[in-house]
């Protein structure tokens, strides 16, 4: 399970980076970004990971720009210390909306909603290929 | 003005005035010219009906002139003039009409213009009284209600204003800030805490608007910065030159915070591109906060509130603020007090 971070502030990234590698043992984290700009240019040099945990307020704007300038295959996990924008995260491939400072439980019960979600969907992709 | 809603008010009234006059004051008075019941009551009827009429239009009139509670006194001043001369002169005119023409077949003397009058009188007064009694007493009623409502919306912009200084999304910012450096360095999570919790009783402690010197405020600012350098590292950058003669220089309290705060929330910070503030005076007390121009891709959804409250608070002292743009670089100056 490849994890991507995008946040501005270092620190954050850090504690992230630190969460993840305790909370999730296989978890790869394949790199971490900053901006806007940064995280458009990583995704298109780079295979989608896939898990992206997305901060919204970058340090060039808000990350939902990143939707309309690239295709994200990723599926996306919120974290941001802004409540108002959980609808406008709904229209994104996204599957949580974690609230800073990020809680263990929280990140933990994201990280399995994507399994779970993955489980169910892996098998249904193949039945689909077969019935073509 | 609300309509008269005295419909029912005049169709029982009228009549019942009419009966209880006919029986108290002219009771005896029926009995000399012998007419029958239904005829008195018929006269008394019409006479009350006019009388009844005509003062209503004294308090329609004397209401709008003087409709507000603030006005009562007026209105009942003039209302009882009115109500009084008019129904004199209506009574006047009734009983000289029965004078003159010898309507009940007796001579009508001074004391029988004086009783008509009398008796008009007291039904118009107290008719008159009860119309301003229920005006007045809604009137109050509306006026408690007023004053209720102005009480709650004044606690609510008082709310909205500390939740503006508080700002849960610094504070949630600074917390996860916090939170990082508690693992990695607890003498600099020290550190900051100290500075978040200057930060806030300042925050908290200020709301209120009162002027405060430029020392205290730089303090705060001082605080403020160190936490924002915390977090952005070294894509943020700050400057302080202030003249120690303007360091008693009166300004409303978080007004450089809110300057450096619109910098920090418009701006691109990144380690490549670093936001760079400068806070300083020049020699006319100007006081300025600038910083390089390098706008977020796309405008956040900003309400303007910030700068314009600087503005308000500034005509509000009668001093002059300033905003303009100049060589690539973004300058709020305000003129401070001394």
């Amino acid at each position: 399970m490849t994890v991507l971070i995008v946040e501005d502030e270092e620190l954050a990234v850090e504690k992230l980076e630190h969460m993840v590698a305790e909370i999730e043992k296989e978890a790869e984290l394949v790199g971490s970004v900053s901006s806007i700009k940064g995280t458009v240019e990583w995704l298109n040099k780079n295979d989608a990971p896939d898990i992206i945990l997305l901060d919204i307020e970058l340090s060039d704007g808000q990350s939902f720009e990143i939707f309309k300038q690239t295709e994200v295959e990723s599926t996306v996990i919120f974290t941001t210390s802004y409540d108002e924008y959980a609808i406008k995260a709904f229209k994104v491939n996204s599957i949580d909306y974690l609230l800073k400072p990020v809680q263990k439980e929280d990140l933990k019960a994201a990280f399995d909603k994507y399994k779970k979600l993955n489980t169910i969907n892996k098998p249904l992709g193949k039945e689909t290929l077969n019935i073509q | 003005m609300e309509k008269l809603n005295d419909k029912w008010y005049r169709i029982i009234g009228i009549p019942a005035v009419a009966l209880v006059s006919n029986i108290i004051f002219y009771y005896d008075m029926n009995k000399r010219h012998g007419f029958s019941f239904w005829m008195d009551y018929l006269y008394s009827l019409v006479t009350a009906f006019i009388i009844w009429e005509v003062n209503r239009q004294i308090i329609i009139y004397t209401r709008k002139k003087f409709s507000s509670y603030r006005q009562s006194i007026k209105r009942i001043k003039w209302t009882a003039i009115g109500i009084v001369s008019i129904t004199t002169i209506i009574v006047f005119l009734i009983s000289l009409f029965y004078d003159v023409t010898d309507y009940w077949g007796y001579d009508y003397t001074a004391e029988n213009y004086l009783y008509n009058i009398f008796a008009a009188l007291t039904y118009a007064v107290i008719i008159g009284g009860i119309y301003e009694a229920i005006y007045y007493f809604r009137k109050w009623k509306n006026i408690e209600v007023e004053a209720e409502m102005l009480k709650k919306e004044n606690l609510q912009s008082q709310l909205d204003s500390l939740k503006q200084q508080v700002n849960p999304h610094f504070l949630f910012n600074s917390l996860n800030t916090l939170s990082s450096l508690m693992r990695k360095d607890v003498n600099k999570a020290e550190k900051f805490l100290d500075e978040l919790s200057k930060v806030y009783r300042y925050l908290l402690r200020n709301n209120e608007g009162e002027l405060i010197n430029l020392t205290t405020e730089l303090q705060f600012i001082e605080s403020f910065v160190h936490l924002l350098k915390t977090r952005y590292g070294d894509a943020l950058q700050m400057t302080i030159s202030v003249d120690e003669v303007a360091k008693n220089l009166l300004l409303p309290p978080l007004t450089l915070q809110l300057l450096v705060e619109n910098a920090v929330k418009h701006n691109i910070i990144d380690k490549q591109m670093p936001l760079l503030i400068t806070l300083e005076t020049d020699d006319q007390s100007w006081l300025s906060v600038s910083n390089n121009l390098q706008k977020k891709s796309i405008s956040l959804p900003s309400n303007k509130v910030g700068l314009s409250n600087i503005a308000g608070k500034y005509k509000l002292l009668e001093q002059p603020s300033n905003y303009y743009i100049r060589n690539e670089r973004k300058i709020y100056s305000i003129n401070s007090l001394n």
